[in-house]
């Protein structure tokens, strides 16, 4: 399947090159390569156990690879740590909403915002005149945020104490903080009511017409057949085929393995 | 009131002094950035024991005392050494465990560290004279022709000053953007380097801050009661220090001054007016058994302590009348969830 990776290579955001990784016997990911084309929703999906989670820790740096190469924008970020890839503007989300539970909406969107000189001891201490500029600029941009979600009531409830679907709204407003050059995004409509999932997919469509890159992971297929362009089907480690879900629907190998009849 | 009775409570009041500055130490770590910090005690032994080898004279030959340094420096230095030591402790703490352990794991790794710093310094008699110790520390400003009711009051204003300078610390830690970093880095991990940072800089930070602040307490102290040896630092101090501020609430400075007030101040130095009886010792096992109970009772029924961190509201640009002031987080007593 390497490939995939040299022939997308020229115009890819993303290219994950063979990538391989064990967990003491267990062969999580045995070969995974493709690319992510920008202005894409690229689609990951598979049966449960085939890696997909995987390659998205491995990409954004919080499980290490075997082998194998991630490169993005061309530059190999393979031995990146998790701060470092998001410094790169690659924010994921998680499987299971990871918000900051003991801080509130609001301070968890400021938190989405680029790591900066107001979280530096010494500036923390002797100058808060050259932070509170900055703090103040943040904070109307995490409501402006919050008003494109419509979330502004929630604006200073602790995040710990809203419901499964708005703490994953909470975790993609907080990406958007960051403004990232790409966003991953693993299982974005788990455990979130069908209204909320509806109003997930269109801000995520709303953002992929505005150039944001994304590589989602999904189980519902109809939301992967809604927002997702091309997608890649990995089954036991390796990636199986790519290609629009149309083309996919046809691969007997695929429908064998996930789609079914 | 009579002379004896202000000196008492003069007396409490430098107690409380210093060990507010202490436990607003273990706050940063424990409260703020979640670090389980059982081996706090040992940022205080060290501002300790620097203080008083700095400020004391080398040991006279003949005497059975020996220890390191012995440099004679004047008491602010010494001090303020004393609590940079506690800060550069922090390094390999750190290192050992704050780095790669978390949960249940830096707890017991933490309290490993406390257990064998205190074997180490009282087996090593070389470093700080073993067992028995350092004493005759000189006191600060010993040179004053006042009578001992005074002094008193000149320690007081020097804890007072020490105080402030560690309110001034951890207050801005809290309040900046860093504050709300460490918070983040308390409920996780994950996300906050997924955000840009480095989870384990940001707690290296809050240990170092913390240190600072428990090497002031420590040498403060030392300058204070003139002597200190290992026992004066066994690692049930620690609970001492975390029942204060588990009682008073973790994240809240406020919190942590209550706290200081009912367990250090309170409950071990109050209750020492009280008749005692029994077994030599028995009094004061009453004592630990007392602070444990507190703090059990608290972890069941009060887990955010008598005054809870506070919520941070923010308000969106349209309601704010406009200015600078204005981009202040309004800050409200709330519960955590």
């Amino acid at each position: 399947m390497s490939s995939a990776a040299g022939v997308g290579a020229a115009t890819a955001l993303l290219e994950v090159d063979g990538l391989v990784r064990h967990f003491g016997g267990v062969q999580a990911v045995a070969d995974a390569s493709f690319v992510v084309k920008p202005g894409t929703i690229t689609g990951l999906i598979g049966p449960n156990g085939a890696g997909k989670s995987t390659v998205i820790d491995m990409i954004s740096g919080r499980t290490r690879a075997d082998r194998g190469a991630v490169r993005f924008e061309g530059r190999d970020i393979t031995d990146h740590r998790a701060h470092q890839v998001s410094q790169r503007g690659i924010i994921r989300t998680f499987q299971t909403a990871n918000v900051f539970g003991r801080l509130t909406v609001v301070e968890n969107l400021l938190m989405g915002a680029t790591a900066w000189h107001g979280e530096r001891l010494s500036r923390a201490l002797w100058r808060r005149s050259c932070w509170s500029a900055t703090e103040a600029e943040l904070v109307e941009r995490a409501f402006s945020l919050l008003q494109r979600f419509s979330l502004e009531k929630l604006a200073n409830e602790y995040a710990g104490s809203l419901s499964g679907g708005q703490k994953r709204l909470v975790e993609v407003m907080r990406a958007l903080m960051a403004e990232p050059k790409m966003l991953l995004l693993d299982e974005p409509m788990a455990g979130v009511n069908p209204t909320l999932a509806l109003s997930i997919a269109e801000r995520l469509i709303e953002l992929r017409d505005q150039g944001m890159t994304m590589l989602m992971v999904e189980h519902e297929l109809r939301w992967v057949d809604k927002l997702c362009d091309p997608v890649v089907v990995m089954a036991r480690g390796r990636v199986l085929a790519e290609g629009s879900m149309e083309e996919l629907h046809e691969n007997q190998q695929v429908v064998d393995a996930y789609l079914g009849g | 009131m009579s002379a004896a009775t202000v000196y008492y409570l003069s007396g409490l009041a430098i107690l409380f002094g210093i060990n507010l500055i202490a436990i607003w130490g273990l706050d940063l770590h424990f409260g703020l950035a979640g670090i389980n910090s059982f081996a706090f005690i040992i940022f205080q032994a060290i501002g300790a024991y620097v203080t008083a080898v700095l400020s004391l004279a080398a040991p006279q030959a003949g005497s059975f005392e020996s220890y390191i340094l012995g440099t004679s420096w004047p008491w602010p230095v010494a001090l303020l050494c004393g609590a940079l030591a506690g800060a550069v402790l922090a390094v390999p703490v750190g290192l050992i465990a704050v780095r790669r352990l978390r949960g249940d794991y830096q707890a017991m790794a933490m309290l490993v560290l406390a257990l064998i710093a205190n074997s180490l310094i009282g087996a090593e008699t070389g470093w700080f004279n073993g067992p028995s110790g350092v004493e005759g520390i000189p006191a600060p400003f010993g040179n004053l022709n006042v009578s001992l009711y005074s002094y008193h009051w000149v320690f007081l204003a020097l804890t007072a000053v020490c105080c402030l300078v560690a309110w001034w610390i951890a207050r801005g830690i809290s309040r900046a953007p860093l504050g709300r970093a460490l918070r983040a880095v308390r409920d996780s991990d994950s996300a906050v380097a997924a955000l840009g940072r480095d989870p384990n800089t940001l707690r290296m930070t809050a240990l170092l801050a913390g240190g600072f602040l428990g090497g002031l307490s420590g040498g403060l102290l030392v300058e204070y009661v003139s002597a200190w040896s290992p026992a004066s630092w066994l690692y049930g101090e620690t609970f001492l220090f975390f029942t204060a501020v588990i009682v008073g609430g973790r994240g809240n400075l406020a919190g942590a001054a209550l706290g200081t007030l009912i367990v250090p101040i309170g409950i071990v130095e109050v209750t020492r007016q009280l008749p005692q009886f029994g077994y030599p010792g028995e009094f004061d096992s009453f004592q630990w058994i007392a602070i444990g109970a507190l703090l059990l009772a608290f972890l069941w029924f009060r887990p955010n302590g008598l005054i809870p961190e506070r919520r941070r509201i923010f308000r969106p640009p349209s309601e704010r009348p406009g200015g600078l002031l204005a981009s202040r987080p309004r800050i409200r007593r709330a519960q955590s969830p």
